[in-house]
C-alpha cells in the first residue's frame, strides 16, 4: 500500500510543479512574501519618523500635552504582519487551485477508469493525493519561511532572535493548517461537481464567505477594511445583532481562528512580545483546536466524497 | 436591424447567460452580499445611535450638557459602502466569469470557427459578444439598483432625493465601466490561451493583484492607518497640521500613491466613494465639485474600459491567435 501511496503522491508533486498556472501563483506568493518584509520595515521606519515630525509640528503650534509615541517598542516580527492577510487572500486561493487541479486533471482526461482498472485501492489513491498536496503545501510554507528569514536578515537592524524565528516558523505552520483546509475544499468540489468551471467557482464562493462575509457579520467591518491588519486587531462588534452573530458564527469563522493565533505569533501588538509559543497556544487553545478540527473534518469529507464518487459514470462538462 | 449579426449574437449572449447556472449562482450570491452589507450597515448605525443615546443619558444624569457629543447623522448613500466594495470584489469576478463563458462555450463546442465561416465578420462576432454582455451587466446593475432603492425606501422608510438618485445612477454607470473592464480582460485571456481553464486562473491571479493586493499594500502603508481610529486623530492634529507632516514624506507618499494609482480598482473606488459621499469630504457636495476633483479617476477607468475593448478587437482580428484556436 505504501508503494502505491507514494507513487500517487510523487506523481501529484511532479505534475503540480510543471503546471504554469500554479507556478504563476507561486511566483506571486513569493514576491509578496519578499515585498511584505520590505513594506513592513519601510512602514515601521516611516511611522516612527512621522511621529517625531508630528511632535515638532505640535510643539511649534504650542501644544502642551503631546500624546506619547504609540509605536514605541514595535516588535521585529510585526513587519511580517501583512503575511496574515496574504495567507488568507493568496495562500488560501492558491491552496484551492492546488486541490482543484489534483483531481480535475484525471477526470477531464478520463483516466480515472483506467487508473482503477489497475490494482490500486481507492483509499491508497485519495491518500496519495492528500499526501502529495500536503508535501507541496509544506514545501511552499518552508520556502516562504526561508524567504522571510532571508529578507529580514537583509534589512538593517532587523535580525531575528531564535525565539522570534521559532514564532515565525510556528506562524507558518498554522498557515499551513489554514491553507490545507482550503486545498481539501478545492479537492472535494473537484470530486463531486459535474462542471469544470463550477468545481473552481464553488470553493471560491466558500472562500469569499470565509474571508469577507462571516468576518463582516461578526465584526460589522466593511470587506476592504478587513484587509488592513490594523483593523483586524480590533473587533467592532457592538449591540445585540453583532453580539448574536458573533456567538452564532464564530465557531464557523476559520479566518477568525487563524488571525487570532497568528497575531500573537507575529507580535502585532506590544503585549504579545512577552509571550512564548506554548503560552500563545494555551491562551488561544479554542482557536487552535478549531483549526485542527476543521483540518480533520476536511480530510474526512474528502474521503467521504471520494467514497461516493462513481468511476464508471463520471462525466465532466466545460 | 434584426438581421444584423451583431444584434443576433448579442441577443444570443444575453439569453444564454440568463440560463447559465454559473452566472445565476453568482448573481444570487451578489444579491445576498448586497443584502448582508445593507443589513450590517443598518445595524451598525443603530448601534451608533444607541451608544449616543446612552452617553447623552449618562451625561445628563451627571448634570452635564449632552450637546457636546456629535449626533450620528444618517446619509442613505453612505450606507452603500459595503455594496460598492462587494461590487469591486464580486462584481469583478462576475465580469471575469462572463468573459470566460462567452469565449469558452464557443471554443468548447468548436462553434467559433464555424460561425466565422458564415457571413459573420470578426468585428460583428466580438462586437456582438461585447454588446450582449454589456446589456447583461447593465441589467444586473439595474436590478441591484432597484433592489437598493426599494429596500432602503421600503424597509427603512428613507426616500432618496432626486440629486441622490442621480448620484446613485452615476455610481452604477461607473460600476458598469469597471465590470466591463474585467469582462474584456477575461475574454481577451480566453481568446489567447489554448487551455481555457488556465485563462480563468490567470484572470483570477490578475484580479487578486489589482483588486485586493495592490490596494491593500497602499492602504497598509498609510501612516494614518497604523492605529485603529487613525494616527493623526490620536495625536489630536488638525487637517492642516497633518498635511504639513505628510509633506515631509513626499517620496514615501508618492510611492504609496503610485502603487494605488496603478490599480483600476482604486480609481473606481475613489470616483464612486466621492460620488456617493462615502468619503466624508464629498458628502453633500454638488456633482460639479466632485467631478472637478475626480475627473482624473473617471479618465483612468474610461481608458481601461476603452483600451480593453480595443485590445479585444485587435486580438480577435489577429490571424495567429485565431490559428491557435483551430
Amino acid at each position: 500500500m505504501f508503494e502505491q501511496l507514494s507513487t500517487v503522491a510523487i506523481n501529484e508533486i511532479r505534475v503540480l510543479v510543471r503546471e504554469k498556472t500554479f507556478l504563476l501563483l507561486l511566483l506571486i506568493f513569493f514576491l509578496l512574501t519578499l515585498f511584505s518584509a520590505y513594506i513592513g520595515w519601510s512602514t515601521k521606519t516611516t511611522i516612527l519618523a512621522v511621529y517625531r515630525q508630528s511632535v515638532i509640528t505640535l510643539k511649534q503650534a504650542g501644544t502642551a500635552n503631546i500624546p506619547s509615541n504609540p509605536f514605541t517598542g514595535i516588535a521585529h516580527l510585526s513587519i511580517f504582519r501583512n503575511m496574515i492577510i496574504y495567507i488568507f487572500l493568496v495562500g488560501s486561493l492558491m491552496a484551492i487551485v492546488v486541490g482543484h487541479r489534483a483531481f480535475i486533471r484525471e477526470r477531464k482526461s478520463g483516466v480515472t477508469q483506467l487508473i482503477f482498472s489497475k490494482p490500486l485501492s481507492r483509499s491508497s489513491f485519495i491518500l496519495g493525493k492528500i499526501l502529495g498536496i500536503t508535501i507541496v503545501l509544506l514545501m511552499l510554507i518552508i520556502a516562504t519561511f526561508l524567504v522571510s528569514i532571508i529578507s529580514s536578515a537583509l534589512i538593517p537592524n532587523q535580525q531575528l532572535t531564535m525565539l522570534e524565528a521559532a514564532k515565525l516558523f510556528s506562524f507558518y505552520i498554522v498557515s499551513f493548517l489554514y491553507m490545507f483546509i482550503f486545498s481539501m475544499l478545492g479537492l472535494i468540489f473537484s470530486i463531486i461537481l459535474p462542471t469544470e468551471s463550477l468545481t473552481l467557482l464553488v470553493p471560491m464562493i466558500f472562500w469569499v464567505a470565509v474571508t469577507f462575509i462571516i468576518p463582516e457579520l461578526t465584526t460589522g467591518q466593511n470587506p476592504v477594511a478587513l484587509l488592513n491588519p490594523t483593523n483586524i486587531i480590533q473587533t467592532t462588534s457592538q449591540g445585540p445583532f453583532f453580539n448574536f452573530m458573533h456567538t452564532v458564527l464564530s465557531p464557523f469563522s476559520v479566518e477568525q481562528h487563524y488571525t487570532t493565533i497568528s497575531q500573537p505569533l507575529l507580535e502585532t501588538q506590544k503585549q504579545f512580545r512577552s509571550l512564548g509559543i506554548l503560552e500563545i497556544i494555551k491562551q488561544n487553545g479554542g482557536s487552535f483546536l478549531s483549526l485542527m478540527l476543521y483540518f480533520f473534518i476536511s480530510v474526512f469529507l474528502t474521503f467521504y466524497s471520494f467514497g461516493r464518487y462513481k468511476v464508471t459514470n463520471d462525466k465532466i462538462y466545460e | 436591424m434584426n438581421n444584423n449579426p451583431i444584434f443576433i449574437i448579442a441577443k444570443k449572449e444575453y439569453t444564454d447567460a440568463i440560463k447559465n447556472v454559473l452566472f445565476l449562482t453568482l448573481l444570487l450570491f451578489l444579491f445576498i452580499l448586497v443584502s448582508i452589507s445593507l443589513l450590517v450597515t443598518a445595524f451598525n448605525f443603530q448601534s451608533q445611535v444607541a451608544q449616543y443615546n446612552t452617553a447623552i443619558a449618562q451625561l445628563k444624569s451627571m448634570g452635564q450638557i449632552g450637546a457636546i457629543l456629535e449626533k450620528p447623522q444618517y446619509f442613505p448613500l453612505q450606507m452603500l459602502r459595503g455594496t460598492i466594495e462587494y461590487l469591486e470584489i464580486i462584481g469583478a469576478i462576475i465580469g471575469i466569469i462572463l468573459g470566460y463563458i462567452c469565449i469558452a462555450k464557443e471554443k468548447g463546442n468548436n462553434t467559433m470557427l464555424l460561425l466565422l465561416s458564415r457571413p459573420v465578420t470578426k468585428t460583428s462576432f466580438i462586437g456582438g459578444k461585447i454588446l450582449g454582455n454589456s446589456l447583461l451587466i447593465l441589467s444586473l446593475l439595474g436590478l441591484i439598483l432597484i433592489f437598493i432603492i426599494s429596500s432602503i425606501s421600503g424597509i427603512g422608510h428613507v426616500f432618496f432625493s432626486s440629486i441622490e438618485l442621480l448620484k446613485l445612477f452615476l455610481a452604477f454607470l461607473f460600476s458598469y465601466i469597471y465590470l466591463m473592464f474585467f469582462f474584456c480582460l477575461s475574454a481577451l485571456l480566453s481568446i489567447f490561451f489554448k487551455n481555457i481553464p488556465n485563462a480563468l486562473i490567470v484572470s483570477f491571479a490578475i484580479w487578486l493583484l489589482i483588486v485586493l493586493i495592490i490596494p491593500q499594500i497602499g492602504d497598509t502603508m498609510d501612516p494614518d492607518n497604523q492605529i485603529p481610529g487613525g494616527f493623526f486623530n490620536s495625536m489630536h492634529m488638525t487637517k492642516i497640521q497633518q498635511n504639513e507632516v505628510i509633506s515631509k514624506f513626499r517620496t514615501y507618499e508618492t510611492f504609496r500613491n503610485a502603487l494605488e494609482e496603478s490599480s483600476v480598482e482604486k480609481h473606481y473606488e475613489r470616483l464612486v466613494f466621492a460620488t456617493l459621499g462615502i468619503k466624508d469630504i464629498y458628502n453633500g457636495k454638488s456633482l460639479n465639485v466632485i467631478f472637478k476633483d475626480k475627473w482624473g479617476d473617471f479618465i483612468w477607468i474610461s481608458s481601461y474600459y476603452v483600451g480593453s475593448i480595443l485590445l479585444a478587437f485587435a486580438l480577435f482580428k489577429n490571424k495567429r491567435v485565431l490559428e491557435k484556436m483551430s
